[in-house]
């Protein structure tokens, strides 16, 4: 996804031509609903949330600064709206057991689980994924899923960036530990 | 948190940069483009939020607040045998200026009996600029929150 691409989509809805967000919204639903649907954990409040996010953000267009990648910036809007929807409930986090993660050494982990079937590995992982807490998710769902740097996560979540990183890298090695854990195989001691 | 010096190269990890590729995304409902396109065309539009617009329609509020402000001056000046303002002679100023802030502190005990009497437009003009505070304080929150990058 181009971001220049989407600036010049956005210049021509901001001239009148209102189908022309049609693209904007192709482009974009599956990501938006994929990220409220991961904070709501309820399709039909993800689908209301998600519209709720596109035409948030088609009212807001004439304020969006074409400083930021659009898809940062519609991010944001998704995020805050599935968060205020989820106010009165509390997001879950999970605590990582940081002494378990710390005698793990990721790189085994990896060496071993590079010599899995691909297909294993991705099953291993959505179950990985399944043990975190929705904030975690999030995070790493930004991060490897859809490339957002550290420093737009950070200006989506409002989380400092060290603190994303400091989660992100915690993340990681939880991931790992769970996906080892799944596969059966030995866990690798502190190197 | 222990560690607060990760580096990139610690994060950046190719092999789940490649797995996560793999995943399957959730899909987004049928005909979730086609709803939001009927309430696009069926009226909703971009709305501006410069600093200039948001001045313009706060102009109602700001007009409130200056009427209830004169409304209050002329109350308490109409009310107040003490502070007799007489319009500055040629060569009077001082001496007005001088009768009127002696005439305030002869009359300090009377205020806040005059302040009983014209509580309702006091009233007034504070819960208009509370309402006012109140309401730049949260949209520029929400503002903050959502559109502002």
């Amino acid at each position: 996804m181009n971001n220049q691409d989407d600036n010049l989509l956005i210049r021509k809805i901001l001239d009148g031509n209102t189908a022309v967000y049609t693209v904007i919204v192709d482009r974009y639903k599956d990501l938006v609903y994929s990220v409220v649907l991961k904070i709501l954990k309820n399709q039909e409040e993800a689908e209301e949330t998600a519209q709720d996010t596109f035409l948030k953000a088609y009212q807001a267009l004439p304020g969006f600064k074409q400083e930021a990648r659009f898809s940062t910036w519609l991010f944001r809007i998704a995020y805050n709206t599935a968060i205020s929807r989820t106010r009165k409930k509390q997001i879950t986090t999970t605590s990582i057991d940081d002494k378990l993660i710390e005698n793990y050494s990721t790189d085994d982990f990896r060496e071993n689980l590079s010599q899995s079937e691909p297909e294993e590995q991705l099953n291993a992982l959505q179950k990985a994924m399944l043990t975190l807490g929705t904030e975690d998710q999030l995070l790493v769902n930004f991060f490897y899923h859809n490339r957002l740097s550290v420093d737009e996560i950070s200006s989506v979540t409002g989380l400092s960036e060290a603190n994303v990183k400091v989660k992100l890298h915690r993340i990681r090695r939880k991931l790992y530990s769970e996906m080892q854990a799944l596969m059966g195989s030995e866990v690798p001691q502190m190197r | 948190m222990k560690n607060n010096h990760i580096s990139n190269e610690e994060i950046n990890d190719q092999f789940l940069f490649d797995l996560f590729e793999k995943m399957p995304l959730e899909k987004a409902p049928h005909g979730f483009t086609e709803g939001i396109m009927q309430q696009v065309y069926s009226g909703v539009e971009p709305v501006a939020e410069t600093s200039g617009e948001y001045r313009r329609q706060m102009l109602w509020a700001y007009m409130g607040i200056g009427v209830a402000l004169i409304t209050v001056i002329v109350m308490i000046f109409a009310r107040l045998p003490f502070i007799k303002i007489e319009l500055p002679s040629d060569f009077g100023i001082l001496r007005t200026l001088l009768h009127s802030g002696l005439g305030l502190f002869d009359g300090l005990s009377r205020i806040s009996g005059l302040l009983r009497e014209s509580s309702v437009t006091l009233v007034i003009f504070f819960s208009l600029t509370m309402l006012l505070l109140v309401e730049r304080f949260f949209r520029k929150r929400y503002y903050n929150n959502f559109f502002l990058f």
